[in-house]
């Protein structure tokens, strides 16, 4: 059956193939008969074309034609015309339109352009005979040689040349008016074969009728081309080069195959159009091509059944390759599946090991101690920092247990189970740890579970930290010179222990002392002296006092002492709070050994005591009562005790009061100077001493005796001392402008802790410099306590200021310690005898007897005395006769302010003015 | 209260300075601080022309380029172009030239086709010839008078022409390149009609064709355009004059301002700048004056 079928698909293969055979020949034939008609197309397209360029030139030789014939009528040259013939002269008009004429053709020339070049080289216009008039190119030569004589419009081949000469006959009134010329270049025409020239296989040329070919470098045609052979080309016709007389062998015959010759209009001239078949015909088949195409056909049945054959032979081996490509690909398949597991398990050994590694590293390099136990808590892993942190080797605490580090055995179950509390989620917990060399040191410990049931602790020592802590705590809360608690402590302890009192309805009581004259230790010893006072005194009120007594230092040589539950009784209390007082200055009564070979230093204290009962008061109000008492027990005398009562702080309050106003008053200008007359002992004013007044908000003069200390006290006295200066240097700098007053001095009372001011002396030269006074006439008063406080310093400022040329003079003097040595000592110009011994003078003869030692002391000394506090003339005329050489007084003068100071005294009346007076 | 007449006086001139010391012509260096040329020109031929632009007009607004100030152009005739460059009238008496009153001053330099006269030389400074020019007598085209045949010689030329001129009768134009006595016309016994309804001499032809005379004098500058203008109207007759030369004019007291004109001028032929403006404005001016443009030697 099989062999059958086969035979009878050979057979329909076969019909089949001479079939498509017969076809194939149809078709081949039908082929070749459209490509003849093909061929017929495109060489009468060639022609066209050909016929198109010829006809665009002769267009443009016509265009040259009528232009020139217009040109011929130019208005320039109808002017020309018309004034030739109303007989005007060449020289005198007739050059001038001549000269248009030529103006006219160069703007024509120019005008005119193909393909952008200019289509006229020349133009011209001659006279009847020949004689060119006017030439837009003078000068430059030229022969025509035109027939003249032949008037009608035309355009002339130059063959020599190469140009298109256009004539147009000039008619004027019937007359010859002689011919209008263009010259233009032949080349112009080669711009329409522009565009063939740029097909390869195709060229064009014009050519003249003597043979001439334009463009001139145009290599279609070999040289010695004779003229007779393109003329004799038959015009319209496409002739084969082969067939044309060129010589055999020529560029010409090798580049084209056909030459067709096209006349331009009724010119001389023609179009050479030469081609290859290929551009004439383009990819046309060749007949050969036919030829064999039929033979294809016959040969197609054969070649039908071979293909047969080898199409099943194909098949076989074809299903023979897939099958064992498709073994090949499973084998590789599993092979690369196989190769992919073997790498990644590697990888992921390589990577385990070097986590492995890295954690290793970790733990061995980790700062806290790591110690990891088993469930029952014994070590089985430590990282150098925990053999570090305990002093054991790793050897030595694999095998222990976490609790053998503890620092009392009873602590054994008792830290294991901690562990595993810890491992379960708790925060951080303190331990003690013990060292192997038995010290104790403070952990912070961590756990954290581990597989398997094992559990890591983390240990950091933080037993510095621990310390530091307590160091600081002690540091904030406690006096670091005496380890007394300090002011913070102290305030905390005060608000309990008021606290405690308003819950027992108790009485208590808060003691502040304070050391007598401590500051002249310090300064006399140096205060690492002073300091061991402090240490000791705080010792030894430490051992006076009860236990649960407080007793703090609350800043320099104060110290409290808060005593509770002295009983619900206030008497009782008060009498208890004195016990405890008196006790305290007990401790003073031995001496201080306070430098080693040294005299012993003796020590009182003042002590204020304030009592307690609740919380009616703030403790700081509380601690200024007890402070207010203090500063009553020292104006007392110091070392006593004074108890805190409201009369004492009413006057503390006025005193605030006080010196809030005088405050105000210093800002506010309401202080004032009066000045008080001096006089010598003829009567005459010599000078006067500045003296401050105040009159206070309510109007009334507050006394100098009150707001000067307090002045001194608040520090206002430097800025107030420094205002008196400068208001008296002024008064004097006017006094000094005036002939009459020119000559009185000035005192200035200058208080201690003014004059104490680093910068005291500069203040003063600044002053005096500012206001340019006489500093001769300008008297610092100073008293005693001034110059009896570090004298050394005082006699080095006065002596500063006597080279700026002040004086000074000692107030008040007997009444304190009127050193004689001082005396000697200090740079004094004068002394003022206190009106303490003044206003006796008369009556006592104790009196009289230490101002008569003072005038005489004044006198050894070289010092002027003055008596001040002169109040009548008893004192007056007995003062005189003592010999004291000045006088200053009420008798002579009260204080006033400036307006009203006198200038003459007029009681008594020997004294005279101050015009009257040396 | 009146013033006095003896203070009035003095006030008056004061004032008259005031308004005319800021605008009086001048030199270089006034002109250059000022920072502007003021152009006196005349509309003549295709020197200054009717929209603005001539022949003189482009050649000074070089020049004002040239020393780096602005340029003005200020019209003026033919009559009062000197009063408006000097401040002063120009009065002819025989051979004598004087200048009275005072005027304001209008411009800094005359250019306007200026023919170059001895009389004028007595009051200014010209500048090298710009332009020649020459002056020429003309007849209506149906005059009996035929033209000269013209030859190489210029003064037979024109006693030739004079001499046709008889008893006819002769449009003239006073104060201007037309003014018979430059050319001996006067005390001939000819019959002169001076033309006095326009300061332009474009009016003369107009003038001649409306029969205002037989005759008429005519420059060539004119004559060039207007032989374009009415061809077939007119006819010349022949020359009346030598070669004249037109010149820039200056103040006497402004030979600084001459002297860069000169300069410029010089620069101006040297680089080809003139030539193009006489093609521009007189392209038949070569034909005519073939000396006058002939290239240096």
């Amino acid at each position: 059956m099989s062999h059958f079928a086969d035979l009878d698909r050979r057979r329909l293969i076969l019909l089949l193939a001479m079939g498509l055979a017969v076809y194939l020949l149809t078709l081949v034939a039908h082929g070749f008969q459209t490509q003849q008609q093909l061929r017929a197309a495109a060489e009468a397209r060639l022609l066209a074309d050909a016929e198109q360029t010829a006809t665009l030139m002769a267009g443009f030789l016509y265009d040259q034609r009528r232009f020139a014939g217009d040109l011929a009528e130019l208005h320039e040259l109808e002017t020309f015309l018309i004034n030739r013939a109303l007989g005007m002269s060449m020289r005198y008009g007739l050059d001038a339109n001549l000269a248009d004429i030529e103006q006219a053709f160069k703007r024509k020339i120019a005008d005119r352009e193909l393909l952008g070049k200019q289509v006229y080289q020349r133009m011209l216009y001659l006279d009847a005979d020949g004689t060119a008039l006017a030439d837009s190119a003078a000068g430059t030569p030229l022969e025509l040689g035109l027939d003249l004589t032949d008037r009608r419009p035309r355009v002339d081949i130059d063959d020599q040349r190469g140009s298109a000469i256009a004539v147009a006959p000039v008619d004027h009134r019937g007359q010859n008016g002689g011919t209008v010329i263009t010259v233009s270049d032949l080349c112009l025409l080669c711009g329409y074969l522009s565009a063939s020239r740029d097909v390869p296989g195709l060229d064009q040329a014009l050519v003249t009728a003597a043979g001439r070919l334009l463009p001139a470098d145009t290599p279609i045609l070999p040289a010695h081309t004779p003229a007779a052979a393109v003329a004799t080309l038959p015009a319209r016709q496409l002739v084969a080069l082969k067939r044309w007389p060129t010589p055999a062998g020529s560029a010409v015959a090798e580049r084209y195959d056909r030459i067709l010759r096209t006349p331009v209009g009724e010119t001389p001239l023609s179009l050479l159009t030469l081609l290859d078949d290929s551009v004439l015909y383009g990819h046309l088949t060749s007949p050969v091509f036919f030829y064999m195409a039929a033979l294809a056909p016959l040969l197609l049945p054969p070649l039908a059944y071979w293909g047969y054959r080898m199409r099943r032979r194909t098949k076989r081996l074809e299903a023979d390759m897939v099958e064992s490509d498709r073994d090949r690909a499973q084998l590789q398949g599993q092979n690369q599946a196989l190769t992919a597991e073997i790498t990644r398990r590697k990888q992921l050994e390589q990577e385990l090991r070097e986590s492995e590694a890295r954690y290793r590293t970790y733990i061995e390099h980790a700062p806290p101690g790591i110690f990891v136990t088993d469930a029952d808590g014994r070590l089985t892993d430590v990282n150098p920092a925990a053999c570090a942190m305990v002093g054991y080797r790793r050897e030595e605490l694999l095998g222990m247990r976490f609790s053998d580090l503890s620092p009392a055995p009873a602590a054994l179950a008792s830290d294991d189970a901690a562990i595993h509390v810890l491992a379960s989620g708790r925060p951080d917990s303190e331990r003690a740890l013990r060292r192997r060399d038995g010290s104790l040191m403070i952990v912070n410990l961590r756990g954290i579970r581990l597989p398997e049931g094992l559990i890591m602790a983390f240990c950091v020592d933080i037993t510095e930290q621990k310390r530091a802590e307590a160091q600081i705590h002690k540091l904030a809360y406690f006096d670091p010179l005496t380890g007394l608690p300090n002011r913070r402590l102290f305030i905390d302890r005060l608000r309990q222990a008021m606290a405690a009192a308003e819950r027992s309805r108790t009485h208590g009581a808060l003691v502040m002392l304070d050391l007598d004259h401590f500051k002249d230790l310090n300064d006399t010893q140096g205060h690492d002296v002073g300091d061991r006072l402090l240490n000791e005194v705080g010792r030894r009120i430490s051992a006076r006092v009860r236990r649960e007594d407080t007793i703090a230092r609350i800043g320099g040589d104060e110290y409290t002492i808060i005593a509770q539950d002295l009983g619900t009784e206030t008497t009782a209390a008060a009498r208890h709070a004195e016990q405890i007082g008196e006790q305290v200055r007990e401790a003073f009564a031995g001496p201080f050994a306070l430098v080693g070979g040294q005299p012993v230093h003796h020590s009182t204290a003042s002590i204020g005591i304030t009592l307690f009962r609740g919380q009616d008061l703030e403790p700081d109000q509380l601690l200024k009562q007890a402070d207010v008492a203090l500063y009553q027990a020292k104006n007392a005398g110091r070392n006593t005790t004074r108890f805190f009562n409201p009369a004492m702080q009413a006057a503390i309050d006025a005193r605030a009061g006080l010196e809030s106003e005088l405050r105000t008053a210093v800002h506010s200008r309401a202080l004032g100077l009066h000045f008080q007359p001096q006089v010598d002992r003829q009567g005459c004013i010599i000078g006067a001493e500045v003296l401050l007044r105040w009159t206070g908000p309510d109007g009334l003069p507050v006394s100098p005796a009150s707001f000067i200390p307090l002045a001194e006290e608040t520090g206002l006295i430097i800025p107030l001392g420094l205002w008196v200066l400068d208001q008296a240097c002024a008064q004097l700098r006017c006094w000094q402008a005036d002939a009459q007053t020119r000559d009185l001095v000035l005192a200035v009372n200058v208080s201690a802790r003014q004059f104490h001011e680093p910068d005291f002396v500069a203040q003063v030269r600044d002053t005096v410099n500012r206001t340019a006074v006489d500093t001769s006439r300008l008297k610092l008063e100073l008293t005693e306590s001034v110059v009896l406080d570090r004298v050394d310093q005082v006699i080095d400022r006065m002596e500063r200021l006597r080279g700026l040329g002040i004086g000074f003079s000692l107030d008040d003097f007997g009444t304190g310690y009127s050193s004689l040595s001082y005396l000697k000592r200090l740079p004094l110009d004068q002394v003022k005898i206190d009106r303490a011994f003044v206003r006796d003078v008369v009556v006592d003869p104790s009196d009289a007897a230490i101002v008569r030692a003072v005038v005489a002391m004044g006198e050894s000394l070289g010092l002027t005395i003055v008596a001040e506090g002169i109040e009548n003339e008893a004192q007056h005329g007995f003062l005189l006769e003592l010999g004291c050489h000045q006088f200053q007084g009420y008798l002579l003068g009260r204080p006033a302010p400036i307006g009203q100071f006198p200038l003459a005294v007029e009681h008594p009346p020997r004294l005279r003015s101050i015009s009257g007076c040396g | 209260m009146t013033h006095r007449p003896s203070m009035l006086l003095p006030w008056l001139a004061f004032c008259w300075l005031m308004v005319c010391l800021p605008v009086r012509a001048a030199d270089l260096e006034a002109i250059q601080a000022r920072g502007e040329l003021r152009h006196l020109g005349v509309r003549y031929a295709n020197f200054v022309t009717g929209t603005g632009d001539g022949f003189d007009v482009e050649l000074v607004r070089g020049f004002a380029e040239h020393i780096g100030v602005d340029y003005r152009l200020v019209h003026s005739d033919f009559y009062t172009v000197i009063r408006d460059l000097l401040g002063k009238d120009v009065v002819r008496d025989g051979e004598q030239v004087r200048l009275e009153g005072n005027y304001p001053v209008r411009g800094d330099m005359i250019a306007a086709g200026f023919t170059v006269l001895p009389w004028r030389e007595a009051v200014l400074l010209f500048s090298a010839p710009t332009f020649p020019s020459q002056i020429m007598l003309i007849a209506r085209a149906d005059s009996p008078l035929s033209p000269i045949p013209g030859s190489d010689d210029l003064t037979a030329d024109i006693r030739a022409t004079k001499a046709l001129i008889g008893t006819n009768s002769l449009l003239v134009m006073e104060r201007t390149c037309l003014d018979p006595a430059n050319y001996g016309l006067r005390g001939k016994g000819i019959e002169l009609r001076a033309y006095t309804r326009s300061t332009n001499i474009n009016e003369m032809v107009p003038a001649l064709l409306a029969l205002d005379a037989d005759l008429s004098l005519l420059d060539v500058p004119d004559l060039m355009t207007d032989m374009q203008k009415w061809p077939g109207k007119f006819k010349v007759i022949g020359p009346i004059s030598e070669v004249q030369a037109l010149a820039a004019a200056f103040p006497k007291d402004a030979p600084e301002l001459r002297a860069a004109f000169d300069d410029y001028l010089r620069g101006l032929k040297a680089d080809g700048r003139y030539d193009r403006l006489v093609d521009r404005y007189y392209p038949a001016a070569r034909r005519w004056f073939p000396v006058f443009f002939a290239p240096p030697r």
